[in-house]
């Protein structure tokens, strides 16, 4: 039924619609929507645009230290002089770096695990950057921030990190709830973001 | 396809206008009233639109025309569930592709609007326009008891029965409890996925996975576990007293049988956790979780004996029914509001005199929809708002 409500029969506009569709939250009417818009617009500004998401494929690497996404390595959070290396923070996602940095009210480093532990879609601890995270706790750290999202997963990853951090003597912190639950770091707004981080609990 | 295409079209995920509550009726009760009721390609019933008055209203028909349908699709919109299926497939009329129901609300302060679409896979819920994220967000919007000959089998059937029975009741009056199930149930998913690849690979570099997921479905468990003790405590004085109205006899109990213990959710967790540590081995050689609240069971006696085990058909019919009366009576209780009782059949499966006596606990402001092959004796029993002939699947007023 879905199906054929989202081709228009132009091959190069169908195949352009279905692109977009597998993009988050982007259904066949908005991907229609977008479509129809770029049509409109100046060959040079499609241009632009498409040269601008190739090069997020090009130049685009993940830093070699926290696995964020930067185009030196190591990325400009790794290589500041103005952050605290001593500290890190442990996220799932790259975005939530994006999210921690909004705040403004974070100056250590970070750490991405690109997942959470979820044995039933197959995720263990060799397949998120947990082996990477605890060889970095070899050299001076101080502290482990877990900012894991809130959720079945977030918090079984946090509470297995702590397991694995707390015996190494390094002090681990969990960030604290006030975020909505089941929900995704990433949405959080600031203020929110902010007060979890400053409350955040020793594990 | 269909014929209405308000209901197809909803099931396609476009929004239609819909005319607001009509909230001029049914204020007086100061109870939840279902005023409307819209069903499109549900079970036999092809189309159809009811106006329900508060109090009484009786369908009438022949077996198997669709009366049940009808409660079964007001008993959906209150819990996105039939008590008859896991499949929502089934309730999609035969031949069609999508179904669709809607009900209007008009409780003590505000009018509601809950809508659900179904197509096979696919679900669509809506309230006051806005689509629903989780299954959770609807409960609590329509409450609704439900009595049905299948209650029988929350006497005499499966532990699975009556921890539904019980799950079913608190989501109706604790917002975030379905929630709490689905992530209990997942936690228990995740653990038990651990528990297999422990015994197939025998290593014990899993253990402190395990130990990470041993310590969620405590946690889950244990506030499960806690809210249904607590729903039971509530139920305890409401059933005896039913059951007496009822029976007149023996005095029946209800307890929560589980091998965790604890009053707080934080003194379960920790009573669930000592039992799964206790037994990790076997639910290893087992490859699935054998203690928290997805085992727990309640026991309900008649003087001290297993109403199951040792009753009569006509002690066990009464206790459903008592607890049904009792379920209704702690919704209206922690709700503020009665719940819509929904009653199909169970009444003819009573004796004259004992009919007598249901109609006497439940009391004369709630709303209740009532199928009856005969109505003539409810008539007798209690003045009735409305009557609808059903036959085939079309229903008409009578
Ligand atoms: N998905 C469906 N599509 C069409 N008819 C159905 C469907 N499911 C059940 N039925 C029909 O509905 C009727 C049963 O309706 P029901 O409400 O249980 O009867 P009763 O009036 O006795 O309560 C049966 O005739 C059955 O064949
Ligand atoms: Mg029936
Ligand atoms: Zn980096």
């Amino acid at each position: 039924m879905s199906g054929n409500r989202s081709t228009v029969g132009i091959p190069s506009v169908d195949r352009a619609v279905a692109e977009l569709c597998k993009l988050p939250g982007i259904g066949p009417r908005m991907a229609q929507r977008l479509v129809y818009h770029i049509l409109r617009r100046d060959r040079s500004e499609i241009e632009n645009l498409s040269r601008a998401l190739q090069d997020l494929h090009a130049k685009i690497r993940r830093c070699s230290i926290c696995g964020y996404f930067s185009e030196t390595d190591p990325c400009h959070i790794c290589s500041s002089d103005s952050r605290d290396h001593c500290v890190i923070c442990v996220v799932e996602q790259p975005q939530d770096v994006f999210a921690i940095e909004r705040t403004n009210d974070f100056h250590g480093v970070y750490h991405i695990l690109g997942g959470a532990l979820s044995p039933i879609d197959g995720i263990g601890p060799e397949e998120i950057r947990i082996r990477s995270l605890l060889e970095r706790l070899r050299g001076d750290i101080r502290e482990v921030i877990l900012a894991t999202n809130p959720t079945l997963e977030g918090d079984a990853t946090a509470l297995y990190l702590q397991n694995l951090i707390r015996p190494i003597g390094v002090r681990v912190s969990r960030i604290a709830r006030g975020l909505p639950t089941g929900g995704d770091l990433e949405f959080a707004d600031e203020t929110t973001l902010a007060a979890a981080l400053s409350l955040r609990t020793e594990m | 396809m269909g014929r209405d295409t308000e209901g197809v079209e909803f099931a396609g995920v476009i929004s239609v206008t819909l005319a607001g509550p009509n909230s001029k009726k049914s204020l007086q009760f100061g109870v939840m009233i279902l005023t409307h009721l819209r069903l499109i390609h549900w079970r036999n019933i092809a189309s159809a639109a009811l106006e329900l008055r508060p109090g009484l209203t009786v369908f009438t028909g022949q077996n198997a025309q669709g009366k049940t349908n009808i409660l079964e699709g007001v008993h959906y919109l209150a819990t996105a569930s039939s008590h008859r299926t896991r499949r929502d497939q089934e309730l999609i009329q035969w031949g069609e592709s999508t179904a669709y129901i809607r009900g209007e609300i008009t409780g003590s302060t505000t009018s509601r609007l809950v809508e659900c679409g179904l197509e096979p896979g696919k679900r669509l819920l809506k309230r006051d326009g806005q689509p629903l994220a989780r299954v959770g967000d609807l409960y609590g919007t329509l409450c609704v008891a439900l009595f049905a000959p299948e209650d029988l089998e929350i006497i005499q059937g499966s532990p699975e029965h009556r921890r539904r029975f019980l799950d079913v009741t608190i989501a109706q009056m604790q917002a975030g409890y379905v929630r709490l199930l689905q992530q209990y149930r997942r936690a228990l998913r995740q653990r038990n996925r651990v528990l297999r690849s422990l015994k197939m690979n025998g290593s014990h570099s899993e253990i402190p996975q395990l130990e990470v997921w041993d310590r969620s479905v405590a946690n889950l468990g244990g506030q499960i576990a806690a809210a249904r003790r607590a729903a039971i405590g509530k139920l305890g004085p409401i059933l005896r007293e039913h059951y007496h109205g009822l029976a007149e006899q023996e005095s029946v109990e209800i307890g929560y049988e589980s091998r965790s213990e604890g009053v707080l959710p934080t003194e379960i967790a920790d009573s669930i956790l000592d039992l799964l540590r206790t037994h990790r081995h076997s639910d290893v050689e087992r490859g699935s979780t054998g203690y928290g609240p997805h085992r727990d069971d309640i026991t309900i006696t008649l003087d001290g004996r297993s109403v199951a085990v040792f009753g009569s058909q006509g002690q066990r019919r009464t206790s459903a029914l008592a607890l049904r009366l009792s379920e209704a009576q702690l919704l209206a209780e922690e709700c503020g509001e009665p719940p819509v009782l929904l009653v199909d059949d169970v009444i003819y499966e009573m004796d004259r005199e004992r009919r007598g006596r249901f109609w006497t606990r439940v009391p004369e402001n709630y709303q209740l929809l009532v199928t009856a092959t005969d109505h003539r004796e409810l008539a007798a029993a209690r003045e009735c708002g409305g009557m609808f002939h059903v036959e085939n699947g079309s229903i008409r007023p009578a």
